[in-house]
């Protein structure tokens, strides 16, 4: 295993961020934290890297088959959330100096490598502050994995990229993992974790509440999932039998229908109601579990 | 070691290679010595208009040698003399004295009052009150009280020698008679007049609206004092060339010691040398503490910059805490140390360039370096804990106060150090540990020599103090960087550094609802590869 949490717990003041988590995250794989802000990710990202430390007596941390790996593990990568760059310095100088607190025996050369990897060439002698924020957070990217790190950790890696540089870093993050690197990284776009990661972990309130393969997760919950096109999208659907819920995706409406509906019913159903462009059952996407899962307790917690 | 050495190269070069940098080369010796400069620059601009001041004089014979003294200042002493201008027209380099007599015989508080008001619209500069016994009671008491004193104490200490002056009168002769000899009257017998006594002045008065000009004042005295002597001395009937060996200032001169060369011969004080060196030693002293300042200080602002712009969280993936920490501290040293060696080389090439390579204190280079990384240290991690409690500049300044006030404990106590610089006070002070670095070097700079001890107990205080400083600061620093939100207080800072390592769960929150992370983390263990 490339990350072995066991029942570790994490607390600050009163309040309890990481609540007797346990996690495995298999070599070679990719590995998606999603969860609500405030859910516990930074601080479970923290804790694998030793920033942090669990509480007391709680629990155990192995990483890269180690329990004393920390910060200043050169096999370990780690991009924060918060990006934070010295800003007067040059892009290459920056990059540079990154490279050699991780070891790198060929500076210039890794350097020169990845910029032109991530189109950056041109911005080598810019100084940071000059750059756009796409460029320097892939800039921060390239800091992170100039040392070609066997653990890379990415705490939301893709908040605040165009689609281009998304793309970029995706790719570059699916290199990285054919190269023999184990990839572990937070995020709100669940389309991104679906496609991207062998594994999904939903940490909620300091919880694991999922963790698993998506085919997993998916399978957990059940083809209780329609999707349906109606040829007029104003038809009225919240009332059609065993339909316990509708998401509005605009021309498309998701409907879950309950554990012992009949999907067949509640296509006459909407037959009977108007035309019918597009029927199918499947299973629920990630955002709508990520949803299932938090918008209870949202509404409990509001109460509360 | 590496990544330590790593950020304290980038440390080094992020200082060292910015225009700021080069400027505060040049800038930092000329503020320290503006006050010199100004001086120089601003020394001829000086208000040459007449100063009119009124007398009262209820002597009757006063103003008359006041005005004759105030014609003889105004043709000599305001202008340079010849020499300073190689005999060309003189320049006025001082206000001339205007003085007027005003009859003493008005009514004494509408006169005052008169005056005052002249002096209040810029008429006068100021006015006098002479009373009538002014110069029969000036120091009459005294006198006599002294007299009385020497009498009781008389004559052993005085009988051992017995010289004569030139006109025939022995010393003890001559202090008989001014001993005993003369009736000099008292105040008491004098009398003084009722309005003197009701205002509660003494005989002569000067008043104006300008405490700060006493140049009129002290010439007055003078004046007064003279006329006052010359009285006296006709009132005894002395001989003039007697009260005048009598009261012959003997000068006593300050030099430094004779030293032996190698082969035994005496080296002759060189008065001049001695004040120079001593001058250069106390100027390095002063470089010490300016460098520890400019070097330390920074870096509350640094660490601060790093954590609120989360440049810190993103090194903190790659080094630990404490390597994060030291590499800052040493790139600092580095600093400081690239400082004073430049002012140092510049001094040094520049004293022997103009033949006073001799003087400069090259003895005390090696103390100094020692003295100044220590102290780099030691207020380095200090001023770097203050950034990583705190969580804006404001807060930073209040915290950074008292850290100042303490490293500037040497300019509070430097004059009696100076003056004494080997007694009990002098050694206990220099050997606590904030004040050491400058004021031993101070010690050793100054000529009476300091025990060798001294200076060696003191740099391994300041030593272990370093370790303790850089040892607590690293527990506050390494909690205190990660923390957002509000800034720690006094007494969170206070339980980062001395509770016990996994008790951070217990800490003290500042107030319900805060749910700002502030953690604990222990010590970071090594890499396991790297």
């Amino acid at each position: 295993m490339a990350v072995e949490l066991r029942d570790v717990t994490k607390t600050f003041g009163r309040q309890v961020a990481v609540d007797r988590l346990s996690l495995r995250v298999p070599e070679r794989s990719i590995c998606g934290f999603i969860g609500p802000n405030g859910s516990g990710k930074t601080t479970t990202l923290r804790l694998i890297m030793r920033i942090y430390h669990p509480d007391g007596d709680c629990g155990s941390i192995r990483v890269l088959g180690a329990e004393g790996m920390g910060p200043a593990c050169d096999q370990v990568g780690y991009l924060p959330e918060e990006r934070g760059l010295y800003k007067r310095m040059k892009v290459v100088d920056l990059l540079r100096f990154y490279a050699e607190l991780k070891g790198c025996t060929h500076v210039d050369r890794d350097v020169r490598e990845w910029l032109e990897r991530m189109g950056l060439t041109d911005a080598a002698s810019k100084r940071v502050e000059a750059l756009s924020k796409g460029m320097s957070q892939k800039v921060q990217f390239i800091a992170t994995v100039i040392g070609r790190p066997a653990l890379i950790i990415l705490d939301e890696p893709f908040s605040g990229l165009d689609p281009v540089n998304a793309e970029i870093i995706r790719e570059t993050i699916l290199d990285l993992r054919r190269d023999g690197a184990t990839i572990i990284f937070s995020t709100h776009d669940m389309s991104v974790a679906e496609v991207l990661c062998d594994f999904i972990v939903m940490i909620f309130r300091g919880k694991k509440v999922l963790d698993g393969t998506m085919e997993a997760i998916q399978r957990e919950y059940g083809a209780d999932t329609l999707r349906v096109r109606m040829h007029d999208p104003l038809i009225r659907l919240d009332d059609l039998p065993d339909v316990t819920r509708v998401t509005d995706l605009g021309g498309l409406k998701e409907l879950r229908f309950a554990a012992n509906g009949d999907p067949q019913r509640v296509l006459r159903a909407l037959m009977a109601r108007g035309d019918v462009q597009h029927f199918e059952i499947t299973r629920p996407r990630l955002h709508d579990i990520f949803v299932r899962i938090a918008r209870p307790a949202k509404t409990e917690g509001a109460h509360a | 070691m590496r990544k330590t050495l790593v950020i304290a190269v980038r440390e080094y070069q992020a200082a060292v290679r910015t225009k700021t940098f080069v400027v505060s080369l040049v800038i930092m010796p000329l503020m320290g010595s503006a006050g010199l400069i100004a001086a120089w620059m601003f020394k001829d601009q000086v208000h040459v208009g007449d100063k009119r001041f009124a007398i009262v004089d209820r002597t009757g014979v006063l103003f008359h040698s006041i005005a004759a003294a105030a014609d003889d200042y105004n043709e000599t002493v305001v202008f340079e003399s010849a020499g300073e201008n190689g005999g060309a027209r003189r320049r006025q380099i001082k206000p001339r004295f205007m003085v007027e007599a005003v009859d003493p015989r008005a009514e004494g508080d509408g006169l005052r009052a008169e005056l005052s008001d002249r002096v209040r619209h810029g008429e006068l500069a100021g006015f006098v009150e002479i009373q009538p016994g002014a110069l029969d009671a000036a120091d009459a008491p005294l006198v006599g009280e002294r007299a009385r004193q020497d009498s009781r104490t008389s004559g052993d200490s005085r009988t051992g020698g017995d010289s004569r002056t030139s006109g025939g009168m022995s010393e003890s002769d001559a202090f008989a008679i001014l001993r005993h000899g003369i009736d000099f009257p008292t105040a008491e017998a004098v009398g003084r007049p009722d309005d003197a006594a009701a205002s509660g002045d003494g005989p002569i008065v000067y008043h104006s609206n300008n405490p700060m000009y006493f140049e009129f004042r002290v010439w007055l005295e003078g004046v007064v004092n003279s006329v006052a002597r010359e009285r006296r001395i006709r009132s005894t009937g002395l001989d003039p060339a007697v009260v005048g060996w009598v009261s012959r200032h003997v000068p006593v001169e300050h030099a430094p010691l004779y030293q032996r060369t190698a082969d035994g011969a005496l080296l002759p004080a060189q008065k001049y040398d001695h004040y120079v060196q001593v001058a250069a030693r106390v100027t390095l002293c002063f470089l010490l503490f300016t460098v520890i300042l400019i070097g330390a200080m920074p870096l509350t602002y640094s660490v601060l910059e790093e954590k609120m712009q989360r440049t810190a969280e993103v090194l903190l993936g790659s080094v630990t805490t404490f390597q994060f920490m030291m590499g800052k501290l040493l790139g600092m040293v580095g600093v400081s140390l690239t400082i004073v060696t430049i002012y140092l080389f510049v001094g040094f090439m520049s004293a022997s360039y103009f033949g006073y390579g001799h003087m400069l204190p090259r003895d005390l280079v090696t103390w100094f370096v020692l003295y100044q990384a220590c102290a780099i240290l030691m207020f380095g991690s200090i001023y770097i804990a203050i950034g990583a409690a705190c969580n804006d500049i404001k807060d930073a300044q209040n915290l950074m106060t008292p850290a100042s006030v303490i490293a500037c404990i040497p300019l509070f106590v430097i004059r009696p150090v100076m003056l004494e610089p080997n007694s009990t006070f002098s050694t206990l002070v220099s050997l606590f540990p904030p004040a050491t670095p400058v004021l031993m070097l101070l010690r050793q700079g100054l000529p009476a020599p300091v025990p060798l001890w001294q200076p060696i107990v003191g740099l391994i205080l300041v030593v272990a103090t370093s370790l303790v400083c850089v040892g607590i600061a690293a527990r506050i620093f390494r909690i205190g960087i990660l923390m957002q939100g509000q800034g720690a207080n006094l007494r969170e800072i206070i339980y980062w550094a001395f509770a016990r390592e996994g008790r951070m769960p217990s800490i003290p929150r500042r107030r319900s609802g805060d749910d700002t992370p502030t953690t604990w983390a222990r010590p970071h263990s090594e890499p396991i590869a790297s």
